[in-house]
């Protein structure tokens, strides 16, 4: 009987200990008052004219002008060039000056515009290969085509990784609303679960993947370096097109901007998951990935179909650091 | 560091498998739930606080002479961690995990009717397979344990014992390029079969 009553007694406790650890760790972040005192400053583009016609987009200025005026106000200083002002040369120019700036400082790089995938086989493409973003300057007047002579123009993850390595800060965030730019967002020692082609391939949970390439990944994790990289957002994986908005004609949700950046947007209002007041990198993916699978969902076969479009998902960079994007 | 790992952990098997007398040997089955205080840090980044917990389950093997080998499964979860001025932070993560363990442990202390009081010190190391949560990144990382323990044995029966027990995990667990240092309380419910006082 003794036994009994104590044992009863240590199994109550049990699970109110287990129960009160639980809470603790869900209620953890909440109890913080988050007050962030690094400067930051935010590097902003959209391309929607690029040169000619063929290759004009709708609503990648309107994804500039209100990413930058959401940063704005909440404290970033923000500076944002569009159509003809977001040449490569410019934007090298703007991330290189950022080397002034204190090891203190968070930057921003956000990019709306076209992104593409060079083909390692691609005619004419040697030397270029892999995720790319596509400035004003890389397209050619009246070709709907990226055409090989404007491959010196666009502007590569190694490019960017250049330009920024000049900068004492890095706590460096790069959000790319553009086609193709999973590139941009490498896992490094982690394997991202989510895949690069939405509509074409099944989709595993992380934690499954996990599972499956244990091996794999202890020997990634025993390479990684623990340097600071840029922390990634990209709207689409290698092989997708992320979408350039509905204006109410493709699903009932009337955006006036790319999905990818209606959803981010979105993220600085209703994407703070664990409430402590902010919203991190992370938390904005989680959101942005989230929305767009529902939005997705919500489509009929006959728009999808008479769209062409393809699913996409945005994919995250990999490593354990977060920064805060939203506050 | 993995060689390192399983080196260690052979050779506390080994020792406890060699020295083990035939007949007495004692096996334990238990569930525990222990809080943690993981602190991650990296080279040029902050230390930075999570609250974490996990829930294991363990299969224990003692030898004659007070060698415990400990085999667990487990579950982790941690929340991301505190932010810090700059707004740097370290991401939440979850995962499954196996511990292999061995130690020692010092000569049961009977306390009356209660039973014993069995003091012991565990060391060994772990494997995780993990995400970071709420988002499609999967990873691995290896870890070390040192974990002070005790443990009120009750006698139910003929041969057999449970209890409660009690231990101070701390574990130290290398992730993806950053150190990760986790103190942590733990409780549990062990049966013993086979039990001897």
């Amino acid at each position: 009987m003794r036994i009994e009553r104590s044992r009863g007694c240590f199994l109550a406790g049990f699970l109110a200990f287990a129960a009160a650890i639980a809470s603790a760790v869900s209620l953890a972040s909440c109890a913080q008052q988050v007050t962030i005192s690094a400067p930051r400053y935010a590097l902003v583009y959209g391309v929607r004219d690029y040169p000619g016609s063929l290759l004009d987009l709708s609503f990648t200025v309107n994804d500039a002008d209100s990413i930058a005026e959401l940063l704005a106000s909440q404290g970033w200083v923000v500076r944002e060039s569009t159509d003809s002002q977001a040449t490569k040369a410019k934007i090298r120019a703007d991330i290189e000056a950022l080397a002034s700036l204190s090891s203190d400082a968070t930057i921003l790089i956000y990019f709306s515009g076209h992104g593409t995938y060079i083909d390692p086989n691609a005619a004419g493409f040697s030397g270029y290969q892999g995720s790319y973003i596509v400035p004003y300057d890389a397209v050619l007047a009246g070709s709907n085509y990226l055409e090989p002579e404007k491959a010196p123009y666009l502007i590569s993850p190694s490019d960017l990784n250049a330009w920024l390595s000049g900068a004492a800060s890095k706590n460096v965030i790069v959000l790319l609303d553009c086609c193709n730019s999973a590139g941009f967002a490498p896992a490094g020692s982690s394997i991202d679960a989510s895949p690069q082609d939405y509509s074409q391939r099944p989709s595993y949970s992380a934690f499954a993947t996990a599972v499956a390439h244990f091996g794999e990944l202890l020997v990634s994790n025993a390479a990684a370096s623990g340097q600071k990289a840029p922390i990634v957002i990209s709207a689409a994986g290698i092989d997708e097109s992320s979408y350039d908005g509905s204006d109410g004609s493709l699903g009932s949700i009337v955006m006036n901007h790319g999905v990818f950046t209606y959803y981010l947007l979105n993220a600085g209002a209703e994407g703070d998951l664990n409430g402590d007041g902010v919203v991190t990198v992370t938390e904005a993916y989680a959101y942005t990935e989230k929305s767009i699978k529902a939005w997705y969902s919500g489509l009929t076969d006959a728009q999808i179909n008479f769209f062409g479009f393809n699913a996409f998902l945005p994919h995250l960079s990999g490593g354990a650091r977060d920064l805060v994007l939203f506050d | 560091m993995l060689r390192t790992l399983t080196a260690i952990s052979l050779l506390f098997l080994s020792s406890a498998f060699a020295r083990a007398q035939p007949g007495v040997q004692q096996f334990n089955v238990d569930l525990a739930a222990s809080g943690l205080l993981p602190v991650t840090w990296a080279s040029d980044s902050p230390a930075l606080v999570h609250l974490g917990f996990d829930l294991k389950f363990g299969l224990e093997y003692d030898s004659a002479i007070s060698v415990p080998v400990r085999l667990e499964i487990g579950y982790i979860r941690s929340s991301a961690s505190r932010v810090s001025r700059l707004g740097e932070l370290y991401k939440a993560w979850e995962g499954l995990r196996v511990d292999l363990l061995s130690g020692y442990d010092f000569a049961p202390r009977p306390i009356g009717r209660w039973g014993s009081l069995v003091f012991g010190i565990l060391g060994g190391g772990a494997i995780t397979a993990a995400d970071y949560s709420s988002t499609a990144l999967a990873y691995a990382y290896p870890s070390l344990i040192l974990e002070p323990r005790v443990a009120l044995n009750q006698r139910v029966g003929k041969g057999s014992a449970q209890g409660p027990w009690l231990a101070a995990p701390m574990e130290l667990m290398f992730r993806a390029g950053t150190r990760t240092l986790a103190p942590g309380l733990g409780l549990g419910w062990r049966y013993r079969l086979g039990a001897a006082f």
